[in-house]
This record gives structure tokens, C-alpha cells and sequence, in this order.
């Protein structure tokens, strides 16, 4: 019996030492299988149990578990151990260049114009202005007549006209959209804006383009005064240009309002102290604006003794082209994408 | 419009420096332009007179002149239209002119030269051109120029909006300021010598038209043309005209003051003595002062004898009666023609002067005959000839003046103000208004020169204008409006943002298209995309008018990017085209969607190799954009001529054409000069928003799983994809959640004239489990339905 127990506890030490001393995960298997395996020396041994007495049968038998559980639990342990050192070369092997640029799926950029477009429809609709939208080709009398420009009158001269033929225009203005909405909602308040593109016979270059994008806006009520279009025009201004910008009002003359009023900003880069973009005026032009001429409201049919309004208009590009300290308002009609992606 | 601060000072009391001057104007509407300095510090520039003119020897267009500037100098001109005897100003050696140049003693092609002849531009003003500066006779030889006339001054340029014409002349502008700066008016003279012969016994004068509602006329005999004193020529050439003589000079002089347009005639040139306004007649044709003919309508004011036209009134005098060195006798004209009639016949002959410039902006109808006096007087002041007593003044309606009535309270309503009555009526006076004020309502007078003022709100803009805008208190307008985009707005702005996720950038492409374009597409006479709205005056084959597409638009554009190495190319544009409706006075207007691809879609890099957009691209932007409809859209083949024969197709919802997506015929990419696929689509968005489904239902999550099957099929090419998955889809199968293709193959093993299809199909039962027997008998259905519809077979 000691001589088995002998033979026994030499193979447990046999095992542990070697265990121990395995590296891989590999080695590991070979000697579970080694001295734990259906064919291993020690599932011998408990085969032969039934070759012993019986008062040695119990000793020997728990000897050989105890040296089973013995030999297993180190495997287990060093199991683990190994793992985790394989896992951490595997993951040693995987090191990338983190600072490669990432795959990227690309996103359109929003045209420099649509964005200012966008600021001032937001901008108004939380006012409770509506949008509406009119036609790009229009009639001479939503252009010119419902807006009050007289027949032959020299106010015509600053909307130099792509004429269709002698009733029908290229719109010069997004004004006749006012008179569509006037005939649209009376005699029910109107509160809207209308932004649009509009074209004008000019040569083209860096200043002057053909075509370029306007927003509108309209208010008819009973009882709206000029002081409420300068509170609003404030309001637009602080929330399109910053919360300190001031606006300041110049008599002009439209011939769709009276009083007309052309309103400026005081310059966003400088903040009024005076700089090349403001001409070292301290003031931008940016809008034009003014109480609805009673004709205007009458042909529109609403009864100027009872309703009154204003109206104000800006140009998209002018406001674009200062923001972003554009040179050439070419530029917006070109497309380039070297441009757009600076919009992003 | 220049004004200049010394002659301002003449008519009104002032002492404010100019600067000052021209902030007020520009906050009370009169836009200025900018401030301009004249006149230039120099000694060396003298009054010469011309005493020998000779040929230059060696060259054809130089004068060598004896010119008496104290003493004899001697000066080579290139100036070909002095005379001996004329006095000139001349700078001598060591005078500095504006540009800089100091005159110095030289040789021209061997001759001495002592000094050069001073033009305008050389002392410092604006008006450019090789005239000399003609000085009176009067003036000694050798004088110094700054002894003669003050030539430093300060000029305010400003812009007059249309209605304010009463600005253009210098009593107009002295109003504003009296009314700004609360300053006194200085008086102006009328008053002038006349000889006992009347006019009216001379000369008389005939409307017979409507379109002239005032004709005055002056005689003036014996005159003497010569050289006008400098400081009336200073005055015109700070305005921007240029110094005739003393006759025309007067005439200009009056308009830039009293804004009444003169005309002077030579009175022997007038067949008997008899001036006729009509309207013109048919085939007239009458010689302009610029020696041209023009052809006469109806429509333009005559100014005739009784044989024949002289002026186009208001707009040019004519050449047979021009006042000239030899005129003796000088018939003098001052009326009022309409403003219409002017603007028409001054557009049609492409004729602008002065003079109809002023007439367009209507003049002062009451003040006709002051504005002849006033011209009278500078006659009688200059010593020109004799002038004849009385003036001829033809005047059938006379002016009414307007009545405006208002009370104080409308005023503030108005505005939001709070202004007073008193500041009110003082404002008013102050601009020249007669005021009643009766118990805070006003009885307001408009004076005859302020032709822009007609009602209430009229009046409400001049008490604000110089009351100042900028002191009316803003307000806000309290709205309950609960303002929200059109439910088409809305869908048109996701459909943008949808874009910009797809990775389309966004432009906005000129909307002016013509021949150059279509041609360049090799479009057919009749090709749809010809029929635009054509403008009736066309600046170019690039510019003939509106885009009924927003294709050839992204077409420029993709080209325009690749000609500049931008070489991947994902574009879109959301923008409003035209088609013609010849049933309609206005075209049909759409917001259509346009998309073009074009180049390299992924670049190589450590992540990926180089990848190119291909036609699958953009079909998968159609598709994203009809998923957001949350409609069922088709798609057809189509034969625009511009896209690739073989890869084109119209998008069909419920039938009906919504657009249409292809690749760029390789042809016509090379047109262009784009030297890759281009992939192209549009949308009518307005159509889509028809048929678009805004509804969101929730539908049950399975709980259960699912079942997948594939099937390969082999299928003759006639059969399209489309069909094949519409037939599964339409087999009536209720536990087929989703059938998607994953392989298309041609090639060995395969039929020729066919393909191998290889879909996906995806079977669930909401509330139970799927048995596969169920899923088998509905795979033999949709095979047998292939098979019957498709003609396919098992691969």
C-alpha cells in the first residue's frame, strides 16, 4: 500500500511541478490529459482499488482524489493565469494607430444662404409670423400696381425689369407677395413673411448679380403702429445679430409704404465703433421698411380707415455677404464645393 | 446731386460746418454719397490771353500759342477749339496741379514750351476732358486764378429717392435745411432792367396739347455771347456740367437752382416768331443738338414753329435753332410738360439729360415764371443784351393747391408717438406747409413744389422725418398667432434635411437657362425641356429665360466643380420651376428636388479602396426620398435624349410621373467636359406632397421568431427585378414580413438570354410560433407563382 501511495504521491508531485512551469494554454491540455485522462496513471490506480484490501481501499481511494483534486485545481488556476496572459498578447497584437483619420460618411452642407434663410424664417415664425410663398413669375400688377408704383414713374428705375411680355415679369421684388396675401386673407390679420428669389437686369460681377433672394414681411391689423414695426425690427435684429445690436432708422421712400424707412444695424464686427466693413459708420443698411400705403391696403382690399400695416424687406445675400465677410456675391450662384463645405 | 456748401450759404443763414450738414440730411432721407473737396493750393496759375496761334511744325495736333499772361509765354496745346483773343487760365513753371504734376519749362518736339493750359480736373474737380477755362474779357492778364473766384469749396454728393424731385435744385435742398436747422431763408432776386419793347408784341406762344400744362417764354435782343463769369462756371462744374457760354451757362445755372429746366432758341431761327406745343405727328422726324435724327411719335412733346419741330421738349433741343456764337436775338423757355410723357419718350430715344430727369420727378407747376425771372436776372446781372418787359406765359389750368386734413391724434396712432401739436405745426411750417390748427385738427396747405405729398400718411412721414425716426419709442405688437410651417413646407424642408443626411450638398443654381445650355445638351427643337418662359428681351443665349428643370442648372454646376478639381460630387438643389400654361396668363410654377452625382463617392484610404458613385446611388436617394413620402413608387424606362439610352427611367407614384433619374449620356458629359459618370434626378416635390402619406401607424413588434428562406431563380432578362418581387409580394402571403434580392449573377451555368436572381424572404406570425410547415407551403406558392408569372426556375 505505501508503495502505491508512494508511486501516487510521486506523480502528484510530478504534476504540480510541471503544471506549474507550463506557459500556454496548450501545455496545459497535454497535462490534464496527461494525469487526469481516461488514460492517465491515476484513473489506473482506481481501477486497480479493487486489487486492495479493504481497509486500504479507503485510504488509497482518498489519496488518489485528494491528489486528483489536487492536480485539478492547479490546472484550473493556472488556467486562469494563462488566459488572461494570452488574452492581453492577443490584444498586445491588435494595437492600432488610433490618431488614422476615422471613416467618415459624409453629410451635405446647407447652402450659406439657406442658412440666413433659415435664421430669419425661425426667427419670425417664433414672432408668429407665417411664411408664404409667390410666384417667381408674376404678373405686372402684383409687381408694380398693387405695390402703388405708378405708371411711368421714376421709382421703377431702381427695378430694372426682365419683362415676359408687356402683363407678365420676372419678379423684381418679393413685395407682390404681400398683395397675393392680402387677397388671400381678408379681411382676416395678417402676420407673415415671404422669403423668395427675385431678378433684376443688371451686369453681372463681384456686386451685382442678376438674380438674389429676398424675405418680405407683412402685418395688417386694426390698429398697428410704425413704433410696433421698430419694436419688431429691434427684436429680429438682436436675435439675427447678437442680443446688443441697435437698430437705426433713415426716412426713404418705397412706394408701397408711407412713412418709409430704411433701417441699419449697427455693425456687427465692430459693434458701432466704426471699421472698414461699416465704412467706419458704426451702421450697416440692412433692411428697408415702412407703414403700408393706404393704396396698398385699398387695392388689397382691406379699408385703410380701419386696418393698418407695415411691411419690411431684406436681402438674403447682403445679410450673407456680410456675416461671412464674402467678397463676390458670384460666389452663391457658382456652387463650388470648396465654398459650400465652409458652410458647414 | 452735388452740393456745394458755398452756394448753399448763399440762400440760407446758416453756420453749421458741412459735415454736420450732410449727417442731418442722411438721417432725414436724403442719402448722402460722400463729402468732395475743390480747389487746390497753388501759385503760378494766371488769367492769359491768347495772342497768336500757329501750327506746331513737326506735329498735325499740336498749337504753338502766344499767350499774354503779364507777359509774353509761349505754350504748345493740343487744344484745337481756341481762338485768338480767348483768355484762358494757364499754369507757369513751378505751379502744382491736383494730380501732382508741377508745370516746369520743356521742349516739344523742339519747340519751348512755358507753361500748360489748366483744365478743370487740374484744379481739383470732378469734370474730366480737355476744355480749357474760358475767364471773361474783363479780367487783366496776369491775374491770379485764386483772385478771380473762390475755386475751395466742399461738395455734398447725395442721392435723391424719386419723390423728392423738389430737391433737385438748390432752393429745394436750402427748404431742408431751414426745416432742419431751424435756419433763415435768404431772400433771391427777381428783379431785372428791361427795355420799353414788349415781348408778348414779338414772339407769341400756342398750346395744343395736354400733355404741356405751362409755357412761359422771355425775349432777350442784341445778346452778346461770350464767356459766363468764373463764378458761375465754378458753380456748374461742381454740379458736374460743363461751361458753354454765358447763355447756356445761365440756363443750367437756373436749373441747378430753381429746378426748372430752361431752354434758350435763337429767335431768328423761329419761323414767325411763333412757338407751338402739340404733340408730335406721324413720320416726323426732327435733328437733335447732337446732330442725330430722331423719329417722333405721338406720344413726345413737340416744341414747334409753325412749320416745323425745333425741340423734343424736355428732353433735347434741336439743331436748326441752337443758340451759337452768331445768335443775335434769344427767345427764352420755361415750361412744364408731364411727367409721363417725358419718361416715355426719354426711355424710348435713350435720351437722359438733366433736363428730363427733372421733368420725370415733376417740377414746381407754380413757380414756372419765378424760375424765367430769376434767369431774366442773370441776364440783366451779366449784362448779356436786352431783355424785352414782360414775360409770355401760357397757362391754361392753374395749380390747386392740395388740402390735407388731420388731427394730431391720427398722427401719434400713426406713428406711436407722442408729438405735440405745436411741434407738429412747426415742423410743418418749417418745410414750407400753410398750417390751420383748429382745436388739435389741422388744415394743411401743401406748397406747390411737393408734389409727394397728398394724404395723411403723407404728412404723418414729414413730421416723423424731422421729428426723427429714431426718437419713436419702439413698441411690441403682442401676437396670439401661433405661426407654424405649411404642412408642404415642412415636407419640402425634411426632404432638404433628408438630403444633407444622404450627404448632397445643397446649391442654389442661377434659374436662367437658353440655347447655349440646350444645345449644349443636343436637345431637338422640340425637346420638352426648350419650352421655357422666354423673356422678351434676351441678354444672352445663357440668359433667354426661366428654368422649367433644375437639370441643366446641376449640370452647369457639376461641370463648373470638375473643371476645378473638385472631383467627387454629390449635389442637390430645391428650387422653383417654370413651365409654360398657354391657357394661363401666369406659367405653372413647381418646387422640384433635384440630385446629381458625379466622381469619386469614396476616396482610397486605410479604411477602404476608391469607390464610384454608380446608378445605384442615386436610385437609393429616390428611394430614401419616396420611403419619407411613405408612398409606393415604380419605375419605367424612359428616352430622354441627354441621359444614358440604357440607364434612364421615369418615378412613377400611383401611376402618374413625379420624375425621373439616369446617368448623363457619355456624349453629353463631354460636352460639358465632365470626364466621368454623372447621375442625375428630379422630383416634383409638389406632386410627391400630393400623393404623400404623413400617417404614422404603430404596428405590433413580433414576439416571436422568424423564419428566412432563400430562393435562386433563373429568370429570362425581360423579367425585371421590380416584377419578380412584386409577384412575391402580391402572392397573398400574410406571414411574409420581408422579401429583399441579395444576389443578381450572369454567366457560366446560365441560360444565355437569362439571369440567376437570388431573393430573401422573411416569414413571422405576430402572436404564435411559425411552424415550417406553414412556411413551406407558402414558399411553394410564391415559386409557383413565379414560375406561372415570371417564367422562372429553380436555379
Amino acid at each position: 500500500m505505501e508503495e502505491i501511495k508512494s508511486k501516487i504521491q510521486k506523480i502528484k508531485e510530478d504534476a504540480l511541478f510541471k503544471i506549474e512551469k507550463a506557459t500556454n494554454s496548450k501545455e496545459i491540455e497535454e497535462l490534464r490529459i496527461h494525469y487526469l485522462g481516461k488514460k492517465s496513471e491515476l484513473i489506473n490506480f482506481s481501477k486497480q482499488l479493487g486489487t486492495l484490501s479493504s481497509n486500504e481501499r479507503p485510504i488509497v481511494g482518498a489519496f488518489i482524489n485528494e491528489t486528483k483534486k489536487a492536480i485539478e485545481d492547479l490546472i484550473e488556476t493556472k488556467k486562469k493565469e494563462i488566459e488572461i496572459i494570452e488574452l492581453n498578447q492577443k490584444l498586445h497584437s491588435e494595437k492600432i494607430d488610433i490618431t488614422l483619420p476615422g471613416r467618415i460618411n459624409k453629410i451635405g452642407v446647407k447652402h450659406p444662404l439657406r442658412i440666413i434663410l433659415e435664421e430669419i424664417e425661425d426667427i419670425f415664425l417664433g414672432l408668429g409670423f407665417a411664411i408664404e410663398e409667390g410666384p417667381e413669375i408674376d404678373t405686372e400688377y402684383y409687381n408694380f400696381k398693387s405695390m402703388n408704383f405708378e405708371d411711368d414713374h421714376p421709382a421703377r428705375d431702381a427695378q430694372d425689369t426682365f419683362y415676359i411680355n408687356e402683363k407678365v415679369l420676372f419678379r423684381t421684388h418679393t413685395s407682390p407677395v404681400q398683395a397675393r396675401t392680402m387677397h388671400k386673407m381678408k379681411p382676416n390679420p395678417i402676420r407673415v413673411i415671404c422669403p423668395g428669389r427675385v431678378f433684376r437686369r443688371d451686369n453681372i460681377d463681384a456686386t451685382h448679380s442678376v438674380q438674389f433672394h429676398q424675405v418680405e414681411g407683412l402685418v395688417v391689423d386694426k390698429n398697428v403702429k410704425f413704433s410696433d414695426l421698430v419694436g419688431i425690427l429691434q427684436l429680429f435684429s438682436q436675435k439675427m445679430f447678437g442680443e446688443s445690436t441697435k437698430i437705426r432708422l433713415r426716412p426713404s421712400f418705397f412706394p408701397f409704404t408711407e412713412p418709409s424707412a430704411e433701417v441699419d444695424v449697427s455693425c456687427i464686427f465692430c459693434m458701432g465703433k466704426g471699421c472698414p466693413f461699416c465704412k467706419h459708420s458704426g451702421w450697416l443698411e440692412i433692411l428697408g421698411a415702412g407703414c403700408v400705403h393706404p393704396n396698398v391696403l385699398r387695392m388689397g382690399g382691406y379699408d385703410p380707415e380701419i386696418f393698418t400695416g407695415w411691411a419690411f424687406g431684406m436681402g438674403v445675400e447682403r445679410i450673407a455677404l456680410l456675416k461671412y465677410q464674402i467678397n463676390d456675391i458670384r460666389l452663391f450662384m457658382e456652387n463650388d464645393i470648396r465654398f459650400l463645405h465652409q458652410f458647414k | 446731386m452735388n452740393i456745394s456748401y458755398e452756394w448753399l450759404k448763399e440762400l440760407v443763414d446758416i453756420n453749421v460746418e458741412v459735415e454736420e450738414i450732410a449727417k442731418k440730411f442722411y438721417l432725414s432721407g436724403i442719402e448722402v454719397a460722400g463729402i468732395k473737396e475743390t480747389g487746390i493750393e497753388t501759385d503760378n496759375i494766371v488769367v492769359g490771353e491768347i495772342k497768336e496761334i500757329k501750327k506746331h511744325p513737326e506735329a498735325d495736333n499740336l498749337f504753338v500759342l502766344k499767350v499774354d499772361a503779364g507777359n509774353i509765354k509761349q505754350i504748345i496745346t493740343n487744344l484745337s477749339t481756341l481762338k485768338e483773343g480767348d483768355k484762358i487760365l494757364v499754369a507757369l513753371e513751378g505751379a502744382k496741379l491736383k494730380s501732382g504734376l508741377e508745370v516746369k519749362k520743356t521742349k516739344i518736339k523742339n519747340i519751348d514750351s512755358e507753361g500748360i493750359l489748366v483744365r478743370w480736373e487740374d484744379l481739383g474737380f470732378e469734370l474730366k476732358g480737355d476744355y480749357a477755362i474760358f475767364i471773361e474779357k474783363e479780367v487783366k492778364n496776369g491775374k491770379l486764378y485764386s483772385e478771380i473766384a473762390s475755386f475751395k469749396d466742399k461738395v455734398i454728393e447725395v442721392e435723391l429717392t424719386a419723390n423728392r424731385g423738389d430737391c433737385l435744385g438748390m432752393i429745394g435742398i436750402s427748404r431742408e435745411v431751414v426745416a432742419q436747422f431751424d435756419a433763415r431763408k435768404k431772400d433771391i432776386s427777381t428783379a431785372y432792367k428791361t427795355i420799353k419793347e414788349k415781348a408778348s408784341d414779338i414772339f407769341s406762344v400756342e398750346i395744343n396739347t395736354p400733355n404741356c400744362k405751362r409755357y412761359c417764354g422771355a425775349v432777350i435782343k442784341n445778346v452778346v455771347i461770350k464767356p459766363s463769369p468764373l463764378w458761375m462756371q465754378l458753380r456748374l462744374v461742381k454740379a458736374g456740367i460743363r461751361p458753354i457760354n454765358n447763355i447756356v451757362d445761365i440756363t443750367n445755372y437756373v436749373m441747378l437752382e430753381c429746378n426748372q429746366p430752361l431752354h434758350a432758341f435763337d429767335m431768328d431761327k423761329i419761323n414767325s416768331k411763333k412757338i407751338i406745343v402739340r404733340n408730335g405727328k406721324k413720320d416726323e422726324i426732327l435733328k437733335t443738338l447732337d446732330n442725330v435724327e430722331r423719329k417722333i411719335i405721338e406720344d413726345d412733346i413737340i416744341i414747334a414753329d409753325p412749320e416745323k419741330g425745333q425741340c423734343i421738349g424736355g428732353i433735347m433741343g434741336g439743331s436748326i435753332s441752337e443758340v451759337t456764337e452768331n445768335t443775335k436775338n434769344v427767345f427764352l423757355e420755361a415750361a412744364f410738360f408731364k411727367h409721363q410723357n417725358i419718361r416715355r419718350t426719354s426711355k424710348r430715344l435713350g435720351l437722359r439729360s438733366e433736363s428730363s430727369y427733372r421733368f420725370e420727378r415733376i417740377i414746381d407747376l407754380a413757380n414756372v415764371d419765378t424760375a424765367l425771372k430769376r434767369a431774366l436776372y442773370y441776364f440783366d446781372k451779366l449784362g448779356i443784351g436786352e431783355i424785352c418787359e414782360g414775360i409770355i406765359d401760357v397757362y391754361p389750368q392753374k395749380w390747386e393747391e392740395p388740402v390735407i386734413k388731420v388731427t394730431q391724434e391720427w398722427i401719434n396712432n400713426k406713428l406711436g408717438s407722442d408729438i405735440t401739436s405745436e411741434e407738429m405745426k412747426k415742423i410743418l411750417v418749417s418745410l414750407g406747409f400753410n398750417v390751420k390748427v383748429d382745436n388739435n385738427e389741422f388744415t394743411i396747405y401743401v406748397p406747390s413744389w411737393r408734389n409727394d405729398v397728398s394724404i395723411k400718411e403723407d404728412i404723418a412721414e414729414e413730421i416723423a422725418r424731422i421729428y426723427g425716426y429714431n426718437n419713436i419709442k419702439p413698441t411690441v405688437y403682442p401676437s396670439v398667432n401661433c405661426a407654424l410651417l405649411t404642412p408642404f413646407q415642412k415636407f419640402s424642408r425634411d426632404i432638404r434635411y433628408l438630403l444633407y443626411g444622404l450627404g448632397c450638398d445643397e446649391t442654389m443654381n442661377l434659374s436662367f437657362v437658353g440655347d447655349y445650355l440646350f444645345n449644349k445638351m443636343r436637345l431637338s427643337k422640340d425637346d420638352k425641356l426648350r419650352d421655357i418662359v422666354r423673356m422678351d428681351i434676351q441678354l444672352s443665349d445663357e440668359y433667354q429665360g426661366m428654368r422649367n428643370s433644375l437639370i441643366p442648372g446641376l449640370i452647369r454646376t457639376v461641370s463648373f466643380n470638375l473643371n476645378r478639381q473638385n472631383r467627387s460630387l454629390s449635389l442637390f438643389e430645391i428650387g422653383y420651376v417654370s413651365k409654360p400654361d398657354p391657357k394661363n396668363e401666369l406659367p405653372i410654377e413647381t418646387l422640384n428636388c433635384g440630385v446629381a452625382l458625379a466622381g469619386i463617392k469614396y476616396f482610397k484610404d486605410h479604411t477602404q479602396e476608391e469607390e464610384r458613385y454608380d446608378f445605384y446611388d442615386i436610385k437609393g436617394i429616390v428611394e430614401q426620398i419616396i420611403s419619407y413620402a411613405r408612398v409606393n413608387a415604380s419605375y419605367r424606362e424612359s428616352n430622354y435624349s441627354y441621359l444614358h439610352p440604357y440607364r434612364q427611367a421615369n418615378i412613377l407614384v400611383d401611376n402618374k410621373e413625379i420624375g425621373l433619374i439616369g446617368e448623363l449620356h457619355p456624349l453629353i458629359a463631354k460636352n460639358f467636359d465632365i470626364e466621368t459618370e454623372c447621375y442625375l434626378l428630379e422630383i416634383n416635390l409638389n406632386l410627391l406632397f400630393e400623393y404623400h402619406n404623413s400617417k404614422i401607424k404603430y404596428s405590433e413588434i413580433p414576439k416571436f421568431p422568424s423564419s428566412e428562406r432563400d430562393l435562386a431563380l433563373i429568370v429570362p432578362e425581360k423579367i425585371n427585378s421590380e416584377t419578380i418581387l412584386k409577384v412575391v409580394r402580391e402572392s397573398n402571403i400574410d406571414i411574409l414580413r420581408n422579401v429583399r434580392i441579395f444576389d443578381i449573377y450572369r454567366g457560366e451555368n446560365i441560360p444565355s438570354g437569362h439571369y440567376s436572381i437570388a431573393i430573401n424572404m422573411e416569414f413571422n406570425k405576430i402572436r404564435e410560433t411559425l411552424t415550417d410547415k406553414e412556411v413551406d407551403i407558402a414558399l411553394e406558392k410564391i415559386l409557383k407563382n413565379l414560375e406561372s408569372k415570371c417564367e422562372a426556375k429553380l436555379r
